[in-house]
């Protein structure tokens, strides 16, 4: 009995010197990309023709709105993706789920929490939300607007991970619908409506 | 321990403490055993053959000689007796003491026990102690109220109709979703209804297309 407690005293024992390793001494990369004598750097490289799962992302326009794939750079300037009524209206319910909060229905920036964040400016330095009928982003290109959603602009997070980039592409459609309902000219107005109009002050 | 089988051993001096001989013949041999482990024989025959001890064993017949000789051949001769018996009869054997009830591991119970007992009265202390500094239900004093009131200053200063002026602010949002109207009378800028901004917005794509396939 006594050599049996022995002998199981001094196996806990053991394990839980096992657990007394020293990570500070363990080698560790200083640089990652530094020169190495057995390869080109310290941590491999993929190699060439190394297929990635799940995430490929190849069409780099499509996915990061930029045509280099640079964020706040080479912006595309044409949606990548065809203008349908499905495509306006998945943008519009994403819109409203997602942006009204803060840029409002109509997309002047005057979303509900624009009342709220309006409200305690004593003590934190508020940003008013973004109007999409200012000239700076009626004129901007669909990318500076897709990557505004992907990675977030001054006190906007990122809403990649709420939103997929086919939806973010339907919202930025959204958006341009939602400037052209509210910059439209007289001539885009039906000539029954105009009569109408005019009786308006 | 060494098994040897079939051998033929003639005059020869072995030790054999620990060993095991089968079918072997020892022919004028000198066996000696120093008081090790025990030697086995399985047939074996021994010719001329004479046995001898040395070492611990030698010592031991070497003690027992001066205990017979120095008045204790009473103590000795049931030894000697057993010697020549054979080997001792299974209910002479000294019996080995129950495991865990003698010596220190008696004490070592002890120990445990009060160790076990001791713990659980301090479990016990310590749950009937912050049983009664924290009790689970507080018993109210005449007229005591059941919560506290809140002081109003301390609350955020949020309108009663803070809910009427979202939707209203909405209405007025979607109105503009929904509606013809001016938005720059003197521009010529109005707003429409988002659906015609969606159909303009698809005939304007198409236009595109079609200019870009021409």
């Amino acid at each position: 009995m006594r050599t049996i407690k022995m002998l199981l005293g001094a196996t806990l024992g053991l394990l839980l010197l096992a657990g007394c390793n020293n990570l500070a001494v363990q080698p560790k990369l200083a640089n990652p990309y530094a020169e190495s004598p057995n390869f080109d750097t310290a941590a491999r490289l993929l190699d060439e023709g190394a297929v990635p799962v799940g995430h490929l992302n190849e069409d780099t326009g499509f996915y990061t709105g930029s045509n280099d794939g640079i964020i706040g750079e080479g912006y595309i300037t044409e949606l990548p993706i065809e203008i349908t009524q499905d495509v306006l209206l998945r943008g519009q319910s994403q819109y409203e789920a997602f942006c009204t909060p803060c840029h409002g229905y109509a997309g002047y920036g005057n979303g509900v929490l624009s009342l709220e964040g309006l409200r305690s400016s004593d003590s934190y330095e508020y940003n008013a939300p973004a109007s999409y009928h200012d000239a700076e982003l009626v004129n901007a290109p669909v990318g500076r607007l897709y990557q505004a959603i992907a990675y977030g602009v001054g006190n906007m997070y990122s809403y990649s991970s709420r939103v997929q980039p086919e939806d973010r592409w339907a919202i930025v459609a959204y958006i341009r619908a939602l400037q052209l309902s509210q910059n439209a000219s007289v001539a885009d107005v039906p000539a029954e409506v105009q009569a109408e109009l005019d009786g308006m002050e | 321990m060494a098994t040897f089988e079939n051998q033929q051993y003639t005059k020869e001096m072995l030790l054999i403490d620990g060993h095991r001989y089968e079918e072997c013949v020892f022919t004028n041999c000198t066996l000696t055993y120093e008081g090790g482990e025990l030697p086995a024989f399985i047939n074996c025959q021994f010719p001329g053959t004479r046995v001898q001890l040395a070492g611990a064993a030698s010592q031991t017949i070497t003690y027992l000689s001066g205990l017979y000789k120095g008045g204790f051949s009473k103590k000795i001769e049931p030894i000697l007796e057993g010697v020549q018996r054979g080997v001792y009869p299974p209910e002479e054997r000294p019996k080995p003491p129950p495991p865990g009830h003698t010596g220190i591991n008696f004490r070592e119970l002890y120990i445990t026990h009060a160790v076990l007992i001791g713990g659980t009265l301090l479990l016990i202390f310590a749950i009937w102690y912050s049983y009664i500094t924290y009790p689970f239900y507080e018993i109210l004093d005449e007229g005591q109220p059941l919560f506290e009131e809140f002081p109003l200053e301390a609350m955020p200063a949020l309108p009663d109709s803070l809910a009427e002026q979202y939707d209203l602010r909405r209405d007025e949002q979607l109105a503009l979703l929904d509606s013809y109207g001016w938005v720059d009378e003197e521009a010529q800028i109005v707003h429409i209804p988002v659906t015609a901004a969606f159909d303009l917005l698809i005939e304007q794509q198409s236009t595109t297309t079609d200019e870009e396939t021409e």
